[in-house]
């Protein structure tokens, strides 16, 4: 699914300002360097995850 | 044919309609529809072939890269091995060529052999598994119709996926909730069981028939509670394993999307294929009413998009829009979405209502929102953000310093982004080929120059092949033990980290030391050049050390002083027999770029590097850049903020032996323009703008979604003789944007090549405006896509006027 973004003054990206976050803390804080990371390396497998798996039961 | 807002990528196919459990609280054989009595028990081949046929039409029609399939029942494992075989390879035969196909399949488990894993296996069909905690906890709802308990069958199933041959297909553990077991003892016997994710799902229930809750105090928020007691026994493991509900209410707090439909606001983009063909809904429509997930269409006579005009599949991906007000005015609905959209229903009012769970989603996501477990954020962060004129300043082709300035910044985010996760994924890899290198050492040195010198950090860590590295790096760890990655090959890429940290001591001017690797040669410290070190090199790496305003190199018993020049610059003692090639400057008349001929990861291009240049190369070299530069100052007043904000290094590439010019872009190289030398400053400007475009828009497509990335067609790029996908004829045309600028503006200078200048233009500004139409047509393009296309033929049409 693609996002739409609303015309602003500014215009949010989708990455997060990590430039005062230490890299200790970036270190345990895997959201955002993981939300980061993905934008440089697509995982296929990561994005839209499956919820049918998991969403229905026998 | 209709067009489904949102296209079809999950499908759960019903293989075989019936169960060798009687579990009491399943939705389908204790739920209001009986439809399964009147369908075959097991899906044909023949239907496979037809749902394949369906889902390949509906993939192509929407250019989805991969579509997931979850092999279902019933029982699917009642289907046994012949029938799923065959019904995997008619899958298989019909949307191979369109797509990728996922599949999985979901069972109770008690069938499960050796003979069905082989298939997996084979098949690469992961298995997730249904179980509801311990064997009492499990036995309260999971036995046999003759009252047995199922639960040693399920454990065995479990114990097989485990074992290290099947490993590779264990998917999970799916738990259905009853709160009358202990929520602890439920959580450490799924955990026990080393699953890669667990899932609690909330028993099926509408406002019509509520869940059952214990007649106690508190009992409304029941479910909460039990739940809340696993995320805090979760949270202080610090989230050993994955649980699908809780990571799912993190993202959505921080703003990503849901990883499951049960809570979230993220568009249904899931349908049910019944063993006779027939499409429904959500399966867990059929707790609702009787007929709540029909949608009267069959895949022998509908394809998927008539199934997706359906008023039921529209109302699922209503995302906020379909919420009650209540939901809407809830400060946790962008966390639980109104939760599943079948707990919503009531005979009185419909879907339109708060989930009859809505108090427990209430305090479980507020309970999560106020004690994130240690290292998960639930606050959205921060994020760059380009202001309306400089977003549509770079799309029309230009972009000022400051403009340029906010890419460079996130950029910076990326790379830090980067290293981290290079930290993560290196030091939980067994190689021990990497052992030489002490990659802790040099994560150390790199935290404590990012506390005490920051800008040195940032220097080293903004050079444009530190995230080429870092992608190389991390991708081949993804490779590690596969067999597709040299070991060698890796650690050397991993011992690179030293590089980089005694790079930035350098800069900085502090005391480090670490292990870097020898390569072809060569001691590379990226930013600042490399030490050519003669004869062999056994071990193949060499130990830096650094101190204030010195360095020395130590190759066993070799070893080679320098001193940091006030300027900078590194210089040897006596080079001896080793050759100091520091990276060296090209200087405009108020720019300086680096010509880099020494970076170990610069060979991004594609194209083969020229070797270290001589003096005499580099000299004319910095003769050609600086007469550019010039005509660029001069001419090209719209690039030159940008270039001169952005353009930090050029890396010399091989002439072609037509002597046509030879120039390209990194996208995972900001900063960076590779060119063959050229003896014209007339070309290399128009090099360096052509260039320095895609290193703008590289950056525009990290920071926002811009099209499309599912789409896989080609289209026609008319400077080239082959189909270019989507993104590639993108970047071409915002390149030639400003290549048929900078010829009509050459055209208009009226110098004695002005005939040349408007042949060029008029070639380039045609074949710029066909493909701006091409993308604004293809319908791939997000809102801000279509802006910057918008942009882009703006500037083309401005110049007609």
């Amino acid at each position: 699914m693609i996002s739409v973004e609303e015309r602003s003054a500014k215009i949010t990206s989708k990455v997060e300002d990590l430039r005062e976050v230490s890299l200790e803390d970036l270190a345990v804080e895997r959201d955002s360097v993981d939300d980061a990371v993905i934008r440089v390396l697509p995982d296929e497998s990561t994005p839209r995850l499956p919820v049918a798996a998991f969403n229905s039961m026998i | 044919m209709s067009q489904s807002a949102v296209p079809f990528q999950q499908y759960v196919l019903k293989v075989h309609g019936r169960c060798d459990l009687a579990c009491d609280h399943c939705y389908i054989y204790h739920g209001h529809d009986e439809g399964w009595r009147m369908r075959p028990a097991a899906m044909t081949e023949e239907t496979a072939k037809w749902v394949g046929r369906r889902i390949a039409v509906h993939a192509q029609a929407h250019r989805l890269g991969s579509v997931l399939v979850v092999l279902h029942g019933g029982e699917p494992l009642l289907a046994g091995v012949s029938r799923l075989a065959s019904i995997i390879g008619a899958l298989r035969a019909e949307v191979a060529d369109v797509c990728e196909l996922d599949l999985r399949i979901h069972t109770n488990g008690v069938q499960l052999s050796e003979e069905f894993c082989d298939l997996f296996v084979s098949e690469d069909v992961k298995v997730g598994i249904s179980l509801d905690g311990g064997r009492a906890a499990n036995d309260l709802h999971r036995r046999y119709l003759d009252g047995r308990s199922s639960y040693d069958q399920v454990v065995r199933a479990i114990n097989l996926l485990r074992e290290d041959r099947y490993g590779i297909l264990y998917q999970g553990l799916l738990c259905t909730i009853d709160v009358r077991n202990d929520p602890v003892d439920v959580y450490d016997s799924l955990v026990a069981f080393d699953p890669p994710r667990i899932d609690f799902l909330l028993p099926h229930a509408t406002w019509d028939e509520p869940p059952f809750r214990p007649s106690k105090a508190g009992s409304e928020t029941a479910y909460a509670d039990w739940l809340i007691k696993i995320f805090d026994r979760w949270s202080a493991s610090s989230g050993q394993v994955s649980v699908r509900l809780f990571d799912s209410i993190i993202r959505t707090s921080r703003g990503s999307d849901s990883l499951t439909e049960a809570i979230g606001t993220t568009p249904s983009n899931l349908a049910v294929i019944e063993t006779d063909g027939t499409y429904e809904q959500a399966d867990s429509l059929k707790a609702s009413y009787e007929g709540a997930s029909r949608t009267g269409f069959n895949v022998f006579s509908a394809d998927l998009d008539e199934v997706a005009g359906h008023p039921g599949i529209a109302a699922r991906q209503g995302g906020l829009a379909s919420l009650s007000a209540k939901c809407l005015a809830c400060d946790v609905v962008s966390s639980c979405g109104g939760g599943l959209y079948a707990h919503r229903y009531s005979s009185e009012s419909g879907f339109t209502n708060p989930s009859v769970y809505c108090p427990d989603l209430m305090k479980l996501v507020r309970h999560i929102r106020a004690h994130p477990p240690n290292g998960r954020s639930v606050e959205p962060g921060d994020r760059h953000a380009l202001a309306d004129d400089h977003y549509d300043e770079l799309a029309a082709g230009y972009g000022n310093a400051d403009a340029i300035g906010h890419l460079r910044d996130a950029q910076y985010s990326l790379a830090r982004a980067l290293l981290v996760k290079f930290h993560d994924q290196a030091s939980t890899v067994a190689l021990a080929e990497a052992a030489r290198f002490d990659l802790r050492g040099a994560w150390k040195t790199l935290v404590g120059i990012d506390k005490v010198a920051p800008t040195a950090f940032e220097a080293v860590l903004c050079y444009p092949f530190l995230r080429v590295w870092a992608a190389r790096c991390l991708e081949s760890l993804r490779s590690v033990g596969t067999g597709d990655a040299d070991p060698a090959s890796v650690a050397e890429d991993l011992g690179h980290l030293g590089s980089i940290a005694v790079a930035a001591a350098i800069q900085a001017g502090i005391s480090a030391s670490a292990v870097v690797p020898v390569r072809d040669g060569s001691i590379n410290l990226p930013t600042l050049g490399r030490l050519a070190v003669p004869g062999g090199c056994a071990e193949c790496t060499a130990v830096v050390e650094t101190e204030v305003g010195a360095a020395s190199f130590k190759i066993g018993k070799r070893q080679w002083r320098a001193v940091r020049s006030d300027g900078g610059e590194l210089r040897f003692d006596a080079a001896r027999d080793a050759r100091w090639q520091p990276v060296r400057q090209l200087t405009g008349s108020d720019l300086s770029v680096g010509l880099d001929d020494t970076d170990a990861y610069r060979d991004c291009y594609g194209y083969d590097l020229a070797p270290r240049a001589s003096a005499e190369q580099f000299t004319d070299w910095n003769h050609c850049f600086q007469a550019a530069w010039k005509f660029i100052s001069d001419d090209y007043g719209a690039y030159a903020p940008g270039l001169a904000a952005g353009l930090k290094t050029i890396v010399p590439l091989v002439p072609h032996v037509t002597g046509r010019e030879i120039s390209a872009t990194a996208r995972n190289a900001f900063g960076a323009v590779a060119v063959a030398p050229v003896a014209d400053p007339v070309i290399l400007a128009l090099l360096l703008i052509h260039e320095f475009q895609h290193v703008k828009l590289g950056t525009l497509i990290d920071l926002y979604d811009l099209f499309d990335p599912t789409d896989r067609r080609l289209y026609h790029a008319p400077w080239r003789e082959d189909m270019r996908p989507l993104e590639a004829l993108l970047q071409g045309t915002y390149a030639h944007v400003a290549v048929s600028d900078f010829w009509r503006i050459r055209m208009l200078a009226g110098d004695s090549g002005a005939e040349l200048a408007a042949s060029r233009y008029e070639y380039w500004s045609v074949n710029t405006a066909e493909p701006i139409e091409t993308l604004a047509n293809s319908g791939s393009l997000t809102a801000l896509g279509s802006r910057l296309v918008d942009q882009m033929r703006e500037t083309v049409d401005s110049w007609s006027r």
